[in-house]
């Protein structure tokens, strides 16, 4: 008598668990049906009855989160794609604009031959910062598309930085400013692309160049197996917001788009330097920008 | 619904209230069956007395409604209450993808469990202890524990629909001094019904509420027509008290 | 997926004898960031309640995922989080205990995200520290935490920058700008200051006593608000030179339709259209265009109040 009831409370209480762990399978088969008709990006969610089944629904909970980030991925690229067009016909219309003004001016018949040049020649600069502008904006995109590959060699930074630094020495004697460098003793050694790691440095040396109110510094150190190499130089108007929009395409502090360069030049070394595994940051302190350059140090 | 509750457990077992009251119970209950035991204390006339186990006279005073009442209600006070005034955290629970009517039944299986433990494991527990402790084990033998799981068993059964209006009161005032205050007046109208008003009409209304039936519950005797009567007023009880608490918990509007 | 997340229609409640809010119809796509802006009692909690479902509306309806099944609504609110009011805790529970009462009742497998939650909002190191002792901001990030515990496609949050210091309402901006733009987070946010919104917000509702004033894109609110002289000359490739060449000035842009929005000047505007005329450009339309925001705002809702 007893173990009759014994017994049949035992299968009473396994029927139920077969019963409940059945009903739970069936909603999660169904909550996943519900997914793949992609009706929704919800993860599943259970009766937190048995671990074992606790474990299935946190791993499918997993693959979808894997899923929905691919696909965001993706989305968000096309969408930066469609915004980097749609930035480039903004911002070549508006020089482009004054160029055509420039040439309409000068063809135009009460003007002297003496204007008519100076109007061409100011064209002629114009359409000039136009072509860099393009052969920039090519060089970024073929940076940013998937199949352009780095090399991975051992190179000595401080050699490179040094050959880099030498091509600029004109033209801050020219601009007449003060330049310290700090260099370590002893070679510096990373894993990278020679011709990146000197296409970093010149960009970083032309913003400087064009945008410092006075003394620059440039620095490299080693430190824990970091290697950094640092740019400071006086920045009297720049503000936080102007930091941290920096190596934003086409961003420019003065916003007027009239300057110099064309505003890729940091999104080019950002690019860069993401593509080399490096970190590149900026801070403002004191009124001077440092831009921190990083890779790990090649034993 | 299985993760209601075992939400609602885990909170219960996070609630400090609910330990005070363990811890404090104990000890009150201990108190009281040492003193009956060591016969410092005595009370005649129970209906435990009548089925001798006089050594369980303690036990009738955790059977009287406004003393129950007054644990049961705190718990709903500091427990159910405070979860939709102080803290809010109702709003959370409703808007979880968990049905009313779910969350509702989950609080009030984990509530009358913890009500349950409280008032009347707890005295049971102790007393058991305590008897066989002092030796006295042989009065439990099978016709008295028989006797006691029937008493036991229709108790909890109106207990449960108790639980139920005490659930309902701390629902509807959201405020757990008012869930302490309004059961208490109830049983203390009960209490009066019984004991003053002699209008026939209303006695039999009474002796058909849950209320009788706590006491009637401990009848030594007890036919089975009376015993059939007490489970379908329990039921019955039940049965309308859940369905007005899904109704209301439906409806209200959470601030 | 359907496109819209919400859709409202003529959704109204009535508290005894007012409105608290009067035929309301908000569009939100899959994606965006809603703000939702209005002073103190113009109705905004209401509404966020509405639509998460604690009460219930007097008329009109609201369709959640391309849902408006009131039965259905438990499904719908399993793929939403929210804050509604003052963030909802346990306060004799710790920051963790408090997510896992949530992750109970939500059912949500592995205790894996009760951590990468608290991570998420800066909270991985209260440790017992229970939430009681918490300052506001840290109530905040973990009514957030509990907001975004299960992971939801759609969040609501009334008010969530209460309470945080600058910075916190920095990184709470951060954070759901990141949320939004890896995992494609929907978000309905409230404030009573639109400023606070506006580096945010993809889309704004502006309500004033419980009725909708105004629904535009942060676009559209960008060039109501950013000071620019609106001009249009019979020749824009002319008039760019004139303003290069007399105003010495290069911050204007010329836009697809021919007109030139000059940034500069703005206070000149006799200087600009004369030098314009002086040059042989003959105007066509010259406007001072754009307020702050503040300004914008005040005047939207100080234009209700004068009817």
């Amino acid at each position: 008598m007893f173990v009759v009831l014994i017994l049949s409370l035992v299968t009473v209480f396994l029927l139920s668990r077969l019963f409940a762990l059945k009903k739970e399978v069936k909603k999660i088969n169904k909550q996943l049906q519900f997914y793949n008709n992609r009706k929704t990006n919800k993860k599943i969610d259970m009766a937190l009855i048995d671990k074992d089944i606790e474990n299935l629904g946190l791993e499918i909970n997993k693959l979808i989160e894997l899923y929905v980030t691919e696909n965001r991925m993706r989305v968000r690229f096309e969408d930066e794609h469609k915004q980097a067009v749609a930035n480039m016909s903004h911002d070549l219309r508006t020089p482009l604009t004054s160029i055509l003004g420039y040439i309409q001016m000068a063809e135009a018949d009460d003007v002297t031959d003496e204007e008519k040049n100076e109007l061409l020649s100011i064209a002629s600069n114009r359409a000039k910062r136009l072509e860099t502008l393009l052969k920039e904006f090519f060089e970024l995109s073929i940076i940013e598309s998937t199949d352009h590959h780095l090399k991975s060699e051992r190179i000595n930074l401080r050699d490179v930085a040094i050959d880099v630094l030498m091509t600029f020495y004109d033209r801050l004697n020219e601009k007449n400013m003060e330049t310290t460098i700090h260099m370590p003793e002893h070679d510096v050694f990373i894993f990278s692309d020679e011709s990146a790691v000197t296409r970093v440095i010149e960009n970083l040396m032309s913003n400087v160049i064009t945008h410092s109110d006075g003394n620059i510094i440039i620095s490299l150190e080693e430190k824990d197996l970091r290697v950094r190499l640092i740019v400071k130089n006086d920045a009297h108007s720049l503000t936080e917001k102007d930091v941290n929009h920096m190596f934003d395409r086409f961003y420019m502090s003065d916003q007027s788009r009239s300057g110099k360069s064309s505003g890729l030049g940091l999104s080019i070394v950002k690019r860069l330097m993401e593509k080399m595994n490096g970190k590149i940051t900026g801070h403002l302190k004191d009124e001077q920008l440092s831009i921190v350059c990083e890779w790990k140090a090649a034993e | 619904m299985t993760n209601l509750i075992r939400a609602e457990l885990y909170k219960l077992s996070r609630n400090k209230t609910f330990w005070v009251l363990i811890t404090s119970l104990t000890g009150f209950s201990a108190l009281l069956h040492l003193l009956i035991i060591l016969d410092w204390w005595q009370l005649s006339g129970t209906e435990f007395d009548k089925a001798q186990l006089s050594d369980l006279n303690a036990l009738s005073t955790f059977t009287i409604p406004l003393f129950f009442n007054i644990i049961v209600s705190t718990l709903a006070g500091f427990y159910i209450s405070t979860e939709f005034s102080q803290s809010g955290v109702i709003k959370n629970q409703m808007m979880s993808g968990n049905k009313r009517a779910n969350i509702f039944m989950a609080k009030y299986l984990v509530f009358s469990l913890g009500a349950f433990i409280v008032t009347i494991l707890i005295p049971l527990i102790t007393a058991f202890i305590l008897i066989i402790f002092f030796g006295q084990g042989d009065t439990l033998s099978p016709t008295n524990l028989m006797y006691l799981a029937r008493a036991y068993g229709l108790f909890t059964l109106q207990f449960l629909s108790f639980t139920g209006i005490v659930l309902l009161i701390a629902i509807v005032t959201e405020d757990s001094g008012k869930t302490i205050l309004f059961p208490l007046l109830l049983s203390i109208v009960m209490f009066a019904i019984e004991k003053l008003i002699t209008v026939p009409f209303i006695k039999m209304m009474y002796e058909n509420t849950i209320f009788y039936q706590f006491s009637e519950a401990f009848k030594y005797t007890l036919t089975s027509g009376e015993m059939i009567k007490s489970i379908f007023i329990g039921v019955i009880s039940l049965i309308i008290i859940i369905f007005l608490g899904i109704f209301m918990v439906n409806r209200k509007e959470i601030k | 997926m359907s496109e819209y997340i919400l859709k409202t229609n003529k959704l109204s409640k009535k508290y005894k004898h007012e409105f608290a809010l009067e035929n309301i119809n908000v569009t939100i796509k899959q994606g965006d960031i809603y703000g939702f802006i209005g002073q103190n009692g113009a109705g905004k909690s209401t509404m966020l309640r509405l639509i998460i479902g604690l009460t219930f509306p007097t008329s009109g309806s609201i369709e959640l995922f391309g849902n408006d099944n009131r039965n259905e609504l438990t499904g719908v609110q399993k793929r939403m989080g929210a804050i509604i009011e003052n963030p909802a805790l346990f306060l004799n529970m710790t920051a963790r205990e408090n997510l896992e009462v949530h992750r109970l009742q939500k059912g949500i497998p592995g205790k894996e995200c009760v951590d990468k939650t608290l991570e998420l909002v800066g909270l991985k190191d209260t440790g017992k520290k229970k939430a009681k002792n918490f300052s506001l901001g840290m109530k905040q990030r973990l009514g957030l935490a509990i907001a975004l515990l299960s992971d939801p496609e759609f969040i609501i949050l009334d008010e969530p920058t209460n309470g945080l210091d600058p910075m916190g309402i920095v990184e709470l901006r951060e954070l759901i700008k990141k949320l939004n733009r890896e995992k494609g987070l929907t978000v309905l946010i409230s404030s009573h200051i639109l400023s606070e919104l506006h580096q945010l917000a993809t889309k704004f509702g502006i309500i004033h006593k419980g009725k909708l004033l105004e629904e535009l894109t942060s676009k559209e609110l960008d060039e109501k608000c950013r000071q620019h002289l609106r001009i249009k000359v019979d020749d824009p490739t002319r008039g760019a030179i004139v303003l290069e060449q007399i105003l010495f000035t290069t911050d204007f842009e010329v836009m697809q339709d021919g007109v030139i929005k000059l940034y500069s000047h703005i206070d000149d505007v006799r200087k600009v259209s004369q030098t314009l005329t002086n040059n042989g450009l003959v105007i066509e339309h010259l406007s001072q265009n754009g307020d702050s925001l503040e300004s914008y705002f005040s005047k939207l809702v100080g234009g209700v109040e004068h009817d």
